[in-house]
């Protein structure tokens, strides 16, 4: 597992937050994103993806336009989508760029027309490999096949960040979910880094199947820890006791802030791009390759 | 011809008549001059004696040895009119019965409305203490609430506590486990809200492969093949039937869209409504159980049971979004409670009695209070905690004493004060911003009952000034306290005026007076009453006074205050202030301003002016000239015509007009013209007291007959020859001393006065030792004739039954000018018809 991301002045990397034609920022992505960028001294990119579909979908005659609020409807012109979604590209990328600032956080805004995915998985190609991509809209349910989609195609990433509907800070204790003894290190110095930015402390959450197994992971992870066992906070999880809703309402009575996770793991399918304890935490998911 | 006549006198002969037993008074007519011995003067030509001067105290008759020996008096003596009026004022209680105490400055007015005050106030019942609170349906309106005596304060801590207690509950309410459940109980059963209601069709259409893109304003629709949108080029390539298919899919589901997204609002609604009772109730028993202790002991007052219901709603209401966003468990910040706080406009202490405030600066803000406002960020900002009492809420429900001149001189807070009797409230006005000020929000607190008695001190200018221009003014103050400046002089008021001595002495904590100084201050105060009859009890100016003889008797090493400390504390204080009578005795002594004070001279006399100087007043002697000749009847007053007269001067010059035709021209026409002038008068001249002076001068040019130099005259006359009283006869008789005495006193140097100021006389004691001596002399007339006898030696003369005057009288003299420019008039008049025809 890699959880590395490229210093600022690396040239091989960057945190880079994602943005979509529909306009939607969730305010607790672009605080994340801009921790992340504060917390490994790394440079904040903004990708706003004008979405082809949506200049395809234009060109059909019958192509209608309904409103949030559902109370109006028009037809929707391909030059009518071209200044809409400029001008949302244009706002979405000032936006970022305030939030860097306040931070002292180096970034700049890019704008591409493309399919998404491939967008970003030329843009973190550019720059490889260490790239944390940030998605920027909240993580739905419907979300999941252009989520499994970016873990197939986006290679030279490192891992993604994701913000659910219930997000609401970044600030609060970050929790590492450590299902493999290896993992350890690279989780633990995560979490410090981005703790000493969030304000809060690292925390080490052991999931495994069973007590044996579990009692087995937390002795392996505190020889591994050492000295250091008595200052962190471990948490031993049963997963045949519980279920991802129940370890999410647990990291939510904990008030918890970032929570990194591996792709591949128990939590996070990197085949079918499913991620359901995304949409149960108030803060961010930091999946780590 | 010259008159000459032995001055007699009722005292021992004078220094001049040890020389020279006759005064001699040279009369110059034309260029011959003649001596002439006039028949002895009547009982008016007679000087006044040293005991008519000035009336001295005999200090042992004032039976005590200092002041040491005496009870101090309060100050207030002979003022009982005065002080039944403040009783009355003071115990009326119907609307419209405030005071308005006039009199001097330092007549002891203040020091009796005080003691009055004091007695009062600590007899009545104690006064409500007020605050102001916030009204939480109106903020613009903050509320006044009545809290019994004293209890202000523990309103105010009990709130303030309150609130204390809810900064750290309030959270603890909303992380609880068990509100924590409910609230996600309620969030999940009511998911229908937007992102829901997208990702079920989002699915449905995904099904029957059309795909619901998100633009940046909203929601479209397309088909789809294999997750992607389809390319309308591909699109077209498909059989019509099926492309009609699918656009009717789309336009299907574009409309389950549109129902999908309206509903969401009411969806919304709903669970926000629920989440609010939920909050609601977690609040409440925070809020409650904070609010709990202040309500019980509250419970005994009506208006403040209401306020904390409605603050409790308020609070229950809006607590949770008191609590900071996003970090629940934090404290809440005590600003976010502000709007709870109480503001104590009002409180009096335990002690029993009502409040009585003197304000010495009314403003407007001063006196009904004033809204404060805070800048923040450039623009300014207020709420209810920053109203600030005026004079009228400390006051109210007892007394309030304030400076009628000072009152006055903020026209908004005298409107203020008006209205606030009128209606019975305090209804406090924000002033309106500045020009160019940012917006601000403009609070108008409840009025406050109004229950007080206000008390005006002034002067007698200032009340009938009120009384004249203001028609508010007598019906709201309907009692007068009028303070005399002084009182009769009696046996008894002498004891009462020593005791004020002695409280003076007790105040200033200065060495006692003894009945020397006593007396010499009893005389000083008859000085500055400017009559012997009366006392000034202007008790500021005797303090003063004493506390500097004090000063004198220290330097001296005396353990008591005496007589010569006192005189010496006067005289100090006179030269002072003298350096304008200096320079004004010098230009006579020097000869610049022209004055004789020997010999005598036809048509110019002396009369003698007063110059104020500050708090001090100074006679000094004035020549005035007269020149006569053959004219149409006019007197020509040269002040006036250069406007250097005012009108009750020129009124005496006219009567003078009216005496000499009433006395003279019965039987001819007054055909007389003269000039009338205060020779190196250079300021304005006022009042008539030289309208006497003016006259025998007048009648000394008519009759050529000179007047004698070394006297002065002072008095008014009306125009059937009587010489009526003036002002400041101390002074200008002292004036002109002054001025003989620098020149070096001759013995015949003296002052004719009015008989009806000779009660008035206080003299200075080197004056009157001087007319003991025989250097000085005072004369008091009732008449001109008197008046004129003495000035000429000549005797005036009445008319016989054929109108005729005795022969070598003054009177015929001037009837003889009269009748003489009468037929000069007659006969040019006629030599002008002749030459006319």
């Amino acid at each position: 597992m890699i959880t590395h991301v490229a210093e600022a002045g690396e040239d091989r990397g960057r945190v880079l937050l994602t943005l979509g034609s529909s306009g939607r920022l969730s305010d607790v992505a672009l605080e994340a994103a801009v921790r992340l960028a504060q917390a490994f001294h790394s440079e904040l990119e903004s990708l706003f993806v004008e979405d082809l579909q949506l200049y395809d979908l234009a060109r059909f005659t019958f192509a209608r336009e309904t409103s949030r609020s559902g109370r109006t409807t028009r037809a929707l012109l391909p030059s009518v989508i071209e200044r809409d979604v400029q001008l949302q590209a244009a706002a979405l990328g000032r936006r970022v760029l305030v939030a860097a600032t306040l931070l002292d956080v180096r970034a700049r805004a890019r704008v591409v027309r493309d399919e998404p995915a491939r967008a970003l998985a030329k843009a973190c190609a550019e720059k490889g490999p260490w790239n944390v991509v940030t998605l920027g809209e909240p993580f739905g349910a419907t979300d999941e096949g252009a989520l499994s989609e970016l873990f197939q195609t986006v290679d030279a990433t490192t891992g993604f960040v994701i913000t659910g509907p219930k997000a609401r800070r970044t600030k609060g204790p970050v929790v590492a979910l450590v299902e493999e003894v290896e993992r350890l290190p690279s989780m633990l110095r995560a979490a410090e880094r981005l703790a000493s930015v969030t304000g809060g402390e690292p925390r080490i959450w052991l999931l495994e199947d069973g007590p044996d197994r579990l009692a087995w992971l937390d002795g392996q992870i505190r020889l591994s820890l050492g000295l250091k066992a008595a200052a962190i906070k471990l948490e031993a999880y049963d997963m045949m006791r519980s279920d991802i809703g129940a370890l999410a309402a647990s990291l939510r009575q904990h008030e918890a802030g970032f929570v990194i996770a591996r792709i591949g793991g128990r939590l996070a399918s990197a085949d079918e791009g499913s991620v359901p304890i995304a949409a149960l935490l108030e803060g961010p998911l930091f999946l780590a390759r | 011809m010259i008159f000459k006549w032995p001055i007699k006198t009722k005292a021992a002969p004078s220094p001049a008549t040890d020389a020279e037993t006759e005064t001699t008074v040279a009369v110059h007519r034309g260029d011959a001059i003649e001596k002439a011995t006039s028949a002895p003067p009547a009982d008016a030509l007679v000087p006044l004696t040293p005991l008519e001067l000035r009336r001295v105290v005999d200090a042992k008759s004032l039976g005590f040895k200092t002041t040491a020996d005496l009870a101090p008096a309060g100050g207030l003596i002979g003022q009982d009119r005065a002080l039944r009026a403040i009783e009355f004022g003071m115990s009326i209680r119907a609307q419209g019965f405030n005071l308005f105490v006039m009199g001097p400055p330092g007549s002891g007015k203040s020091t009796a409305v005080r003691a009055h005050l004091e007695r009062h106030a600590s007899k009545e019942k104690a006064a409500a203490d007020w605050v102001y609170v916030n009204n939480f349906e109106d903020a613009v309106r903050p509320r006044a609430l009545k809290v019994p005596a004293g209890r202000a304060m523990a309103l105010q801590r009990g709130i303030s506590a309150a609130m204390d207690e809810l900064a750290v509950t309030l959270p603890a309410a909303f992380i609880g486990e068990d509100y924590q459940m409910r609230r996600r109980a309620i969030e999940e059963e009511n998911r229908a809200g937007h992102d829901d209601a997208i990702d079920v069709l989002t699915r449905k259409a995904a099904a029957q492969n059309i795909a619901v893109l998100r633009t940046p304003l909203g929601f479209a629709l397309a088909p789809m093949h294999e997750g992607r949108v389809v390319k309308p080029e591909v699109f077209k390539q498909i059989p019509e039937s099926m492309r009609r298919e699918v656009e009717g899919r789309v336009a299907s589901l574009q409309k389950e869209l549109e129902a999908a997204l309206l509903k969401v609002p009411k969806a919304d609604k709903l669970r926000r409504k629920l989440l609010a009772e939920l909050n609601e109730e977690a609040a409440k028993a925070a809020i409650e159980a904070a609010l709990d202790e202040v309500s019980r002991d509250f419970s005994d007052v009506p208006e403040v049971g209401a306020y904390l219901a409605a603050a409790e709603q308020d609070l229950v209401r809006s607590g949770p979004a008191l609590l900071p966003a996003g970090e629940s468990g934090a404290g809440v910040s005590k600003s976010a409670f502000r709007r709870y706080l109480v503001n104590v406009v009002v409180a009096h202490g335990q002690s029993a009695g009502v409040p009585s405030i003197e304000e010495s600066n009314p403003t407007l803000g001063n006196l009904v209070g004033r809204v404060e406002q805070a800048s923040h960020h450039g623009a300014t900002a207020t709420d209810f905690l920053m109203i600030r009492p005026g004079a009228l809420h400390r006051a109210n429900g007892g007394f309030l004493v304030l400076d009628a001149r000072t009152a006055l001189r903020s026209p908004e807070a005298w409107e203020a004060l008006k209205r606030a009797l009128k209606d019975r409230e305090i209804r406090i006005e924000q002033q309106p911003e500045a020009p160019g000020a940012g917006a601000t929000k403009v609070l108008e607190p409840e009025p406050i009952a109004l229950d007080l008695k206000v008390v005006l001190l002034g002067d007698r200018d200032t009340y009938f000034a009120l009384r004249a221009s203001d028609a508010d003014f007598m019906r709201l103050f309907k009692v007068q306290a009028d303070f005399d400046d002084t009182i009769k002089r009696t046996k008894e008021n002498d004891d009462a005026f020593a005791r004020i001595i002695a409280a003076v002495v007790l105040k200033h904590k200065t060495k006692p007076v003894d009945a020397q100084g006593v007396a010499k201050l009893i005389e000083e105060s008859a000085r500055l009453a400017e009559d012997s009859e009366r006392l000034s009890i202007e008790v500021g100016r005797l303090a003063d006074i004493v506390q500097e003889a004090d000063y004198w008797a220290g330097i001296d090493k005396r353990e008591v205050i005496g007589r010569r400390d006192i005189a010496r504390a006067i005289d100090e204080h006179v030269q002072r202030g003298d350096r304008v009578r200096d320079r004004a005795q010098e230009v006579f002594e020097r000869g610049i301003v022209l004055v004789d004070t020997e010999g005598a001279k036809p048509g110019q006399i002396n009369g003698l002016s007063t110059v104020e100087a500050g708090d001090y007043a100074f006679g000094r002697p004035a020549r005035i000239t007269a020149r006569v000749h053959l004219g149409q009847g006019r007197i020509t007053d040269i002040e006036r015509e250069v406007a250097l007269g005012g009108p009750l001067h020129a009124k005496g010059v006219m009567i003078l007009w009216g005496y000499l035709a009433g006395r003279f021209a019965q039987s001819y026409p007054l055909s007389l013209a003269a000039t009338l002038v205060f020779e190196q008068s250079y300021s304005a001249v006022e009042g008539d007291s030289a309208s006497a002076a003016e006259l025998f001068a007048l009648i000394s040019a008519l009759a050529d007959v000179p007047i004698r130099q070394d006297l002065a005259v002072t008095g008014s006359v009306n125009q059937w020859g009587d010489v009526q009283a003036i002002d400041g006869v101390n002074q200008k008789v002292e004036g002109f001393f002054d001025v003989c005495q620098a020149r070096g006193l001759t013995g015949k140097q003296g002052v004719i006065i009015p008989r009806a100021n000779a009660q008035h006389l206080m003299l200075r004691e080197d004056v009157v030792e001087s007319v003991r001596d025989k250097w000085f002399s005072i004369y008091a007339v009732s008449r001109v004739d008197e008046g004129l006898e003495i000035l000429t030696g000549l005797k005036a003369g009445e008319a016989g039954s054929d109108g005729q005057y005795p022969k070598d009288t003054i009177n015929a003299r001037v009837d003889a000018r009269l009748r003489a420019y009468a037929d000069n008039a007659r006969s040019y008049a006629s030599r002008r018809g002749e030459a006319t025809s």
